[in-house]
């Protein structure tokens, strides 16, 4: 098969998505939220109680970080398809790719060093969960942009057959749009805009996740399509 | 090849700018109905605290700045016709003119700002106006997005090339882009003004 490197890069985004899924959201029990005006003495305790689990968790989730560069790779890959050689978009694509990989690498490390003893001053730990959180939910211009330069590559497009189908194109913006609302959580300690808000937390996360898999999905057609033009 | 016929005979609909712009399109304006229902339900729980809160806003500012988002709408409607008709230059002008509108709105909005800062003390600790700035704020958001895309259009209407598919297809999403800008203060208005 050709192209097999693309496939398995294209898929890799998925890694990291479960990756963060099940070893921060399940196991280190992060879904739903600590609420960010909860008091200094529950986020200790449940640091306290949940000791093994979380710092677990977290190890799962900061081993599949990186597997999100491969997707940006073969996502770039096929940009540079619509766009030629120049590949100004594809270039800034891979650059958001690579940066949103490290602000969540940040923010999860932070979960870990907080989680690593719980046993400490209940203050130190209250900061520590707060440095994470905002570290994982406010930088929202890697994601927000990597997702507005591949929309703007994909509607540009106009080679025949279509690389990517139109309606993705708008669909990058509306996540562009979807993952913004994170940039004014330092503001809040309740309410839809807060870390744990409906639209500072749940949309965002659900749109990102949502995002990686459909456009997983659209590379490898993409990818089959070239390979089958080429014979 | 007769069978043929009947099927090509089928008028096609026309959807505004493509299909797939629609996906952004329905899915902003879902998120702001999430967040509109968001809003009523935390209302509901203390309606006189919300009520109170909002009585220091002047209606007034707010019809005033509906107004100048509908005459933006409808300049842009007819920036389109004139376009169709090959007046260009006057599309163009009208484009212009609408971004102009958009520039007033903001200005009244963000003089609004000031005001609120200045009769409340912090307001982002008052419910009612973490609603306000953050409803008001996002779609100022887009009240600048959409002022940037209709700048684009301006100058795509006075292109050689200016009413060919793939430029129209940008025209009308930008066009239907502003509408939707517009749609979306003619709900919030009310929500944040007028509802007692």
């Amino acid at each position: 098969m050709k192209f097999q490197s693309d496939i398995l890069s294209a898929c890799s985004g998925l890694l990291f998505a479960v990756g963060l899924l099940v070893g921060w959201g399940l196991l280190a029990g992060s879904l739903p939220p600590l609420s960010p005006s909860a008091t200094a003495e529950v986020v200790a305790s449940f640091y306290q109680q949940n000791e093994v689990r979380i710092q677990f968790g977290l190890g799962v989730t900061l081993a599949s970080m990186a597997f999100l560069v491969p997707f940006g790779s073969a996502l770039a890959a096929q940009i540079r398809r619509m766009e030629g050689e120049r590949a100004v978009l594809a270039n800034a694509q891979l650059g958001c790719a690579i940066l949103t990989a490290g602000v969540v690498t940040m923010g999860m490390t932070l979960f870990a060093i907080a989680s690593f003893r719980p046993e400490r001053n209940i203050e130190i730990t209250y900061l520590l969960n707060d440095m994470a959180w905002i570290a994982f939910t406010m930088p929202v211009s890697g994601i927000m942009v990597w997702m507005l330069v591949t929309g703007i590559a994909i509607v540009s497009d106009r080679s025949a057959p279509a690389v990517f189908p139109r309606w993705s194109g708008y669909f990058c913006f509306l996540g562009a749009t979807l993952t913004a609302p994170g940039f004014p959580v330092a503001l809040f300690k309740s309410g839809p805009f807060a870390w744990n808000g409906l639209l500072a937390f749940w949309v965002a996360l659900v749109t990102a996740f949502a995002w990686i898999i459909i456009m997983s999905v659209l590379i490898i057609r993409a990818v089959k399509q070239e390979a089958e033009a080429l014979g | 090849m007769i069978s043929t016929i009947g099927a090509q005979d089928k008028p096609s609909r026309h959807i505004p700018a493509e299909a797939g712009a629609w996906v952004f399109l329905f899915g902003d304006m879902s998120i702001f109905g999430l967040f509109f229902a968001t809003y009523l339900y935390y209302r509901g729980i203390s309606p006189a605290d919300f009520t109170a809160a909002q009585s220091i806003l002047d209606p007034n500012l707010g019809t005033l700045n509906t107004l100048i988002l509908l005459l933006s709408s409808w300049l842009v409607v007819v920036a389109m016709r004139a376009l169709r008709m090959g007046r260009q230059s006057l599309s163009s002008g009208l484009l212009i003119a609408s971004v102009l509108c958009g520039g007033i709105f903001l200005t009244l909005k963000f003089s609004e700002y000031g005001k609120v800062f200045e009769l409340v003390d912090e307001p982002l600790k008052v419910d009612y106006f973490m609603y306000y700035f953050m409803l008001t704020g996002l779609h100022s958001l887009h009240v600048m997005v959409g002022m940037g895309l209709l700048l684009f259009m301006a100058r795509h209407a006075l292109g050689v090339s200016a009413t060919s598919p793939a430029n129209w297809q940008f025209l009308e999403f930008g066009g239907c882009y502003w509408h939707m800008v517009d749609l979306l203060w003619i709900v919030i208005f009310p929500l944040l003004y007028l509802l007692r």
